[in-house]
């Protein structure tokens, strides 16, 4: 006999029992106590019956009631702040009349007018009973809005036959569970063991794994090492010299406007002083103004990981080098289901006299095509620091199109100049969060960030 | 030439073209190429592509002179002009003149304090003009689109641009004029022109005026303006202003050795065909000895600042997708820096890790933890006041992904390991010693942040982690050997967590981190029903 069937018929010994008293008398899980009554219940060892029980339960509506407010109540609390154009279609087509029957809201002369008080809602403190799990009845109305739901459960319980009582004698000397008794006393040789129902529900054990973003990182870092690049990295609080000044950014170009760039207090030191006369002399015989230190002494979040390049290109004086880097950049903008105030950028630099436009576009098409992109293609663009410079594409064989992934280029000698004394150097900051958004089919990029275990349990680590 | 073709050499010329429509092709133009704002600018360079020759523009002297007041030295020193005749003025000139002018404010002018461009009906006034700075009360003419005499204080208070643009003047005590011989005022640069040169379908010949703070930015601006409108059938006549001859459109000369271009793009073109590249993009070029090219850069290209940008344009002409790419052949190796080894611990320990954003604000950071509002690397200008500050520790993200994630199956391991900014400048922009003098402000960790969330979930659970992670935090000197490493716990209390149920993770005598059962308050902020365990520690 199946060891679950003698441990329930067992714990039925002494009367009709609950499943879920079975459960706890038995040691086993409702789910097994389940599979093994229905089994049993079919061979006729055990009766089973069936009583029904109301309960109710917030529907997702309701749960966001209980969490946002009833559109009532929001439109009541967005009329005082600022009136109707604040309100959105649920408050407007669902929130006014229900404020109106509530005699909240009066309609005068100039539209609504906001005449009581939602204080203590009566409907909002039902729901959160409801959700308590104590509410034993619910008002219609909330029925009907479809907020709270009538959910009725089966309950279960067994009761041990005659044919169940004989099962459990001749089952006496089975083997139940394997013990270390049993292995060294040799009584696996003299009784049989119970079987077991192979195909019982068993709860699924979660692996631990590394987020997609890191192991796509993870990935790229050894990419990158295996192309010969070494790792570099550098702080998420930059000056404005390293992040601007240095990349020959002049100082009133847009990009470091406070519109686009996060801004810190306080002071960041220069580097030494010939280096800072450099940059200087390369901005003003450059872009032709007056250039202020005290404009590059003020401390960013990095808008771009260049910053570390640059940071590298000037320590390592012109040695034949290649570079590798990947790190958060920050961008004060709104964020959308494309832009995050926050992102990854991957970031490569060959620095090197001989190093060619060419090498450039290899480097690019051996990384993507060691990621998985095949297909790619190049396009011209600007960028103050780089020239020539370009943007990459792939094409996305799914969405049939070409998407861009990130922009390279060849560092001006005006940058590369000052910082190091040799020319070129070839550089690329590259998105690290478009390709993971193609490889695992997301099209919201703050899903990423969202660390929903429903994905994360599930996502593939052999990809 | 058909539409398909334009599409082609604008895609060629490197500019994305999003859309062909029935009116026209929308493309993305890099901000480097202000010369082509306008239609007749990508004309210009689509001609050029596709035939290989360059445009000539030539400006006949005219007796006209603007002269240049010492007043404005201080206000708003630079000023260019130039004269335009037999331009017929329609629609579509207005409208492409209306484009350019605004682009260029915007971009090159940086919303018109660095350049203001003005363009007026020449035949309402006389020359020689002046422009100078003068008192604000001191002047007063009617600007365009109102219907009586300001005087340039009036015109800030009461003209929409005025308004718009009042700061840019109001820094200086005295405003910037252009009058002409008789005192009557065409503008009032770079707030507005005055109605009496303004510009329609009858005007025949047009007077430009470019004002600003740079010479380059003032001339490069009026250069782009002359061209197209030569473009566009007018001729063009000089203004001598404070005795110099304006437009210059001779173009700049550089000159460049193909054998340069071709070891920085990797390949072997030869002269002629360099050449032609080069003329592709619109440059005129002259072959000199020993390879070197003298090259003449149109006067409307402000972006050549160098040979490399001749180096790119060669290359947008060759197509960026017909070079073979090649990997450098230069030899070194490889080397990534070492992978988290407690982030394997973690996973094997069963939890799944988290990525969560570094930018955080007060009220997560620090009020739902029961902790005072103090201390952060805050940010001055933060769009949204959800991300205005960067995280101190994790376990307020790891707390928002336990209450996300409150409808996925119990029990829940997850850990992250990840950057923080401890101490920083604080509220006041300074830190608590009121120092502002620090290289980098804040120190950013790297931290690590474990928890777990069940029905029961309690503190051996997350003491039992500790004791599997103790082994690889104490490392430096290894398991066993010890050498003088020491890591204990300690009683404490911390407002996150239970009182009693707490522990502060030392090593060496240093706290490192904490560990703990958190306080249910803490739980119900973050509207979390079940006990978490937590456990936070300095990598």
């Amino acid at each position: 006999m199946h060891a679950n069937w003698k441990l329930v018929l067992a714990a039925l010994r002494s009367g009709s029992s609950s499943f879920g008293q079975i459960s706890k008398k038995a040691g086993l899980n409702i789910d097994a106590v389940g599979s093994a009554c229905m089994a049993m219940g079919e061979v006729g060892a055990v009766k089973i019956e069936a009583k029904e029980s109301e309960s109710y339960a917030l529907t997702g509506e309701g749960k966001k009631f209980l969490d946002e407010g009833f559109p009532e109540e929001r439109a009541v609390a967005k009329l005082r702040a600022g009136g109707m154009a604040k309100l959105d279609g649920e408050e407007r087509k669902i929130g006014i009349p229900w404020a109106v029957k509530n005699g909240w809201v009066k309609f005068g002369k100039s539209g609504p007018e906001v005449v009581g008080e939602p204080r203590e809602y009566a409907m909002r403190k039902e729901l959160a009973k409801v959700a308590g799990g104590n509410a034993t009845a619910v008002s219609n109305e909330l029925i009907k809005r479809g907020s709270v739901e009538l959910k009725v459960r089966k309950n279960y319980s067994a009761e041990i036959t005659a044919k169940g009582k004989q099962m459990l004698e001749g089952a006496g000397d089975e083997i139940g569970e394997l013990t270390r008794e049993v292995i060294v006393g040799n009584a696996w040789e003299k009784s049989k063991f119970s079987g077991y129902d192979v195909g019982a529900t068993v709860s699924r054990s979660f692996a631990g794994r590394r987020h997609p973003l890191a192991r796509l990182m993870l990935k790229i870092k050894t990419i990158f090492s295996e192309m010969g690049f070494e790792e570099m990295d550098g702080e998420i609080a930059e000056s404005a010299f390293w992040n601007f000044d240095a990349l020959f950014q002049p100082q009133d170009h847009p990009a470091r406007d406070m519109a686009d760039t996060f801004y810190l207090p306080g002071k960041a030191c220069l580097p030494e002083k010939s280096l800072v006369e450099k940059i200087k002399k390369a901005h003003e015989s450059g872009w032709h103004y007056e250039w202020s230190a005290k404009e590059a002494g003020r401390r960013v979040l990095r808008t771009h990981t260049t910053a570390v390049s640059a940071r590298y290109v000037a320590a390592g004086k012109g040695k034949p080098s290649k570079y590798f880097s990947i790190g958060r950049v920050y961008r004060n903008e709104a964020t959308d289901y494309k832009h995050l105030a926050e992102f990854h950028q991957v970031e490569g630099i060959v620095v090197w006299e001989n190093a060619t436009f060419r090498d450039l576009l290899g480097c690019l098409k051996t990384f993507y095509s060691k990621l998985g992109f095949e297909k790619i293609r190049f396009r011209p663009s600007y960028f103050p620091y780089t020239e020539p410079s370009l943007e990459v594409e792939v094409y996305f064989e799914e969405k049939k199109a070409w998407l861009e992934l990130g922009g390279a280029g060849i560092f001006r000698p005006e940058v590369c100049i000052p910082l190091c004394g040799k020319y070129p150097v070839l550089a690329w900051g590259l998105s690290l969060e478009r390709p993971l958004m193609l490889a695992k089919g997301i099209n919201d990029m703050r899903e990423i960030y969202r660390n929903d275990l429903g994905w994360l349990r599930n996502d593939k680590i052999g990809d | 030439m058909s539409a398909e073709k334009a599409r082609e050499a604008i895609e060629a010329l490197g500019m994305p073209v999003d859309e062909v429509t029935e009116n026209g092709i929308i493309a993305d133009i890099t901000p480097n190429r202000i010369d082509l704002f306008g239609v007749e600018g990508m004309a210009r360079a689509i001609a050029s592509f596709v035939s290989g020759k360059a445009n000539k523009y030539e400006v006949k002297k005219s007796d006209a002179k603007l002269i240049v007041d010492r007043s404005v030295k201080n206000v708003r020193p630079y000023i260019g002009a130039g004269i335009v005749k037999g331009v017929k003025i329609n629609d579509a000139l207005i409208r492409s003149l209306m484009q350019v002018q605004e682009k260029l404010h915007d971009t090159h002018g940086r919303g018109r304090r660095k350049v203001a461009i003005g363009i007026h009906n020449l035949d309402a006034v006389e020359p020689p003009f002046t422009y100078k700075a003068v008192e604000p009360r001191s002047i007063s003419f009617v600007p365009l689109d109102m219907g009586e005499k300001l005087d340039l204080e009036q015109i800030l208070e009461r003209h929409p641009k005025g308004k718009e643009y009042a700061h840019i003047v109001r820094e200086k005590k005295l405003y910037p004029v252009i009058v002409d011989k008789n005192e009557n005022v065409l503008s009032f640069p770079p707030i507005i022109n005055g109605e009496l040169t303004r510009v329609d379908e009858k005007t025949k010949n047009l007077f430009l005026d470019v004002t600003g703070t740079s010479k380059e930015a003032v001339e490069i601006a009026l250069n782009i303006l002359a061209c197209m409108l030569a473009d566009r059938g007018g001729e063009l006549y000089s203004v001598e202003v404070a005795g110099e001859i304006m437009p210059k459109l001779t173009g700049s000369e550089m000159t460049v050795a193909c054998r340069d271009i071709n070891k920085l793009l990797g390949t072997e073109i030869g002269e002629s065909e360099m050449a032609k590249l080069l003329k592709r993009m619109g440059h005129s070029v002259e072959k000199k000895k020993n390879g070197a090219m003298k090259v003449l850069v149109p006067p409307y290209r402000s972006d050549v600042m160098h040979w490399v940008d001749l180096a790119e344009d060669a290359a947008i002409a060759y197509g960026y997708n017909n070079f073979e790419p090649t990997l450098p052949s230069l030899a070194t190796i490889g080397e990534a820096k070492t992978n988290d080894p407690v982030a394997e611990l973690m996973v094997g320990m069963g939890f799944q890790e988290a990525v969560n954003f570094t930018l955080t604000n007060p009220k997560s950071n620090f009020a739902k933890m029961n902790l005072d509002n103090k201390g952060g690397e805050r940010m001055l200008n933060p769009l949204t006041q959800d991300f205005s500050m960067v995280r101190t520790w994790l376990l307020p993200s790891l707390l928002r992904n336990v209450f996300d994630n409150r409808n996925e199956k119990m029990p829940q391991r997850i850990f992250e390991i990840g950057e923080c900014i401890e101490g920083g400048a604080g509220e006041g922009g300074r830190d608590e010693e009121g120092h502002d003098e620090r290289e980098n402000g804040g120190v950013q960790k790297r931290k690590l942040c474990a928890v777990i969330t069940d029905s029961r979930a309690g503190f051996e659970q997350i003491k039992a982690v500790f004791e599997e992670l103790k082994a690889e935090l104490d490392l430096g000197a290894g398991l066993g050997e010890g050498a003088g490493t020491k890591v204990e716990l300690r009683k404490t209390e911390h407002p996150s967590f239970i009182n009693g149920r707490c522990a502060a993770i030392f090593v060496n005598g240093k706290e490192k981190g904490i560990m703990g059962e958190i306080h249910p308050q803490v739980l119900l902020n973050f509207s979390i029903e079940h006990p978490v365990v937590a456990l936070e520690i300095g990598l």
